[in-house]
């Protein structure tokens, strides 16, 4: 055990490692508090729908050589998580249909972009690593660690602020609107925060893997406990932890750091389950 | 299931109350115990005395055998590396005790940001690889790294020494797994914009 120790405290003295713990932990943190405001909206796959959709986004980056694939990939992703999310419940195309489409056919146009205007040696490589993130969350720069601080502690402070309104439009959204409050406002809002976090957990989880993120420490919550706040802190609490873990044991053990977030994840899960069972009896 | 608890509760404590009772067994069946276990403790203790004298004895050997050993191991160039976090007094980055995760990021470290990394010693393991350019009419050579999933791969080239090693007499056969040392660097090759890394006065050992 203490050379396991050893050996991590020789690791932290990397600051590629301590970016990746920084902002491993900011982005769980954001994708639990939207998580629970997901699923109880009947959105879990929309991470999964937005991610290969920031995929194809940066497929096309690639093929146009930019510097910094950000700024056409973050537009894009925020402009498909409104079209899905701000319609709410009234739209002819329902939303699984819609992920769905969008989603597949994001995957299918960026790979096949990236095959045909191919500027990397190794493709396969470079796509395998963007939908499973190896090691994407190792290869941050200080200005992608700053770029991911500023966006999270946005998100968070947003969540704070407007609580409440979100609480309302996730529970009863007709109701909502006839008490005054401004759903799509708040509909659109969920969009664009969900969508900016999809684009930052992309790194750290990769496309493929970024709806465990969102949903598993929900549904862990959910399991244990009964009210909507306590609901949202749990499921931060498991989402910060369960990263953190991940991240680490992945950094000592040599394993891809998404698959064993999500592994941490699919853990606790169970636990929990397990918990509630308990508690019920 | 309430019924279910209290009934394993219950077992749970038949079971504490049980094992706690006293001993009712006769005495001199206790005694005779005392006296056997009074045996094998002498016995022990003597055995005990016998082993500790032989490794008093030992031990001299021993430290004569180590006292050897130091001064071959000094004599051949080799430091005893007794430091269990994995880096080597004379090395700044050893990425042969790091994970291959580590490995993996430590070496895009070094391309993306290298002026972090100029001038410090780095030694790394991988595949043996050698590529010819024809533009610069120049055999270069790397070591390449694989990342944890093995499907994306990094390489540092590298001069062995000062760089008169002749390819392909002196040098191992290509994906031959080697061990490197060396200092890392950039450079420009004439007529090229690209900054370039590699590790120059470098050792190369067979792994």
């Amino acid at each position: 055990m203490s050379d396991v120790i050893q050996q991590l405290q020789f690791y932290l003295e990397y600051p590629f490692v301590r970016y990746a713990l920084i902002v491993g932990t900011l982005i769980a943190l954001c994708s639990s508090l939207l998580g629970v405001t997901l699923v109880l909206k009947r959105f879990s796959f929309i991470g999964d729908g937005l991610s290969h959709v920031a995929f194809g986004a940066m497929a096309v980056a690639t093929i146009f050589n930019m510097s910094n694939d950000t700024i056409l990939v973050m537009p894009i992703t925020v402009i498909c998580a409104i079209l899905l999310l701000r319609t709410g419940q009234n739209t002819q195309i329902k939303g699984d249909a819609a992920i769905a489409m969008l989603s597949v056919s994001s995957l299918a146009i960026g790979y096949l972009v990236l095959n045909i205007f191919s500027t990397s040696a190794n493709i396969s490589g470079d796509v395998c690593s963007t939908l499973f993130g190896s090691t994407s969350i190792l290869t941050l720069t200080k200005a992608d660690v700053w770029l991911c601080v500023i966006l999270s502690v946005a998100v968070v402070v947003l969540f704070c602020l407007f609580y409440n309104r979100i609480f309302a439009v996730t529970f009863d959204e007709n109701f909502a609107k006839a008490t005054g409050v401004k759903a799509n406002v708040y509909n659109t809002l969920i969009a664009v925060v969900t969508a900016i976090i999809i684009v930052l957990a992309m790194n750290l989880v990769g496309s493929l893997l970024i709806s465990a993120l969102v949903i598993f420490p929900a549904l862990s919550a959910m399991r244990m406990i009964q009210n909507f706040k306590g609901v949202v802190i749990c499921s931060a609490v498991i989402s910060v932890i369960c990263a953190l873990t991940g991240m680490i044991i992945s950094i000592l053990c040599s394993t891809p750091v998404g698959s064993t977030i999500v592994a941490a994840d699919m853990v606790v899960f169970f636990i929990s389950c397990g918990i509630g069972r308990l508690k019920k009896c | 299931m309430r019924r279910m608890k209290k009934i394993v509760l219950l077992m749970a404590a038949a079971v504490c109350l049980t094992g706690c009772g006293q001993e009712t067994g006769s005495n001199k069946a206790v005694g005779d115990m005392q006296s056997n276990v009074d045996k094998v403790m002498e016995e022990q203790m003597e055995n005990a005395k016998r082993t500790t004298q032989d490794a008093i004895q030992n031990d001299v050997d021993v430290d004569k055998a180590i006292e050897k050993a130091q001064d071959g191991a000094l004599k051949n160039g080799k430091q005893e590396n007794d430091d269990k976090s994995g880096q080597s007094s004379d090395v700044d980055y050893d990425l042969t005790v790091m994970s291959s995760d580590m490995v993996y990021s430590t070496v895009y470290q070094m391309m993306t940001d290298p002026e972090t990394y100029v001038g410090k010693t780095v030694r790394m393991n991988g595949a043996y690889v050698v590529n010819y350019w024809e533009s610069t009419d120049t055999y270069y050579h790397c070591v390449l790294i694989k990342d944890a999933q093995a499907c994306c791969q990094q390489g540092i080239e590298f001069v062995w020494g000062d760089g008169n090693h002749k390819y392909p007499d002196d040098y191992p056969e290509e994906s031959a797994e080697v061990l490197v040392t060396g200092t890392f660097e950039t450079y420009k090759e004439d007529g090229d914009t690209n900054l370039y890394c590699r590790l120059e006065n470098a050792t190369l050992e067979l792994q």
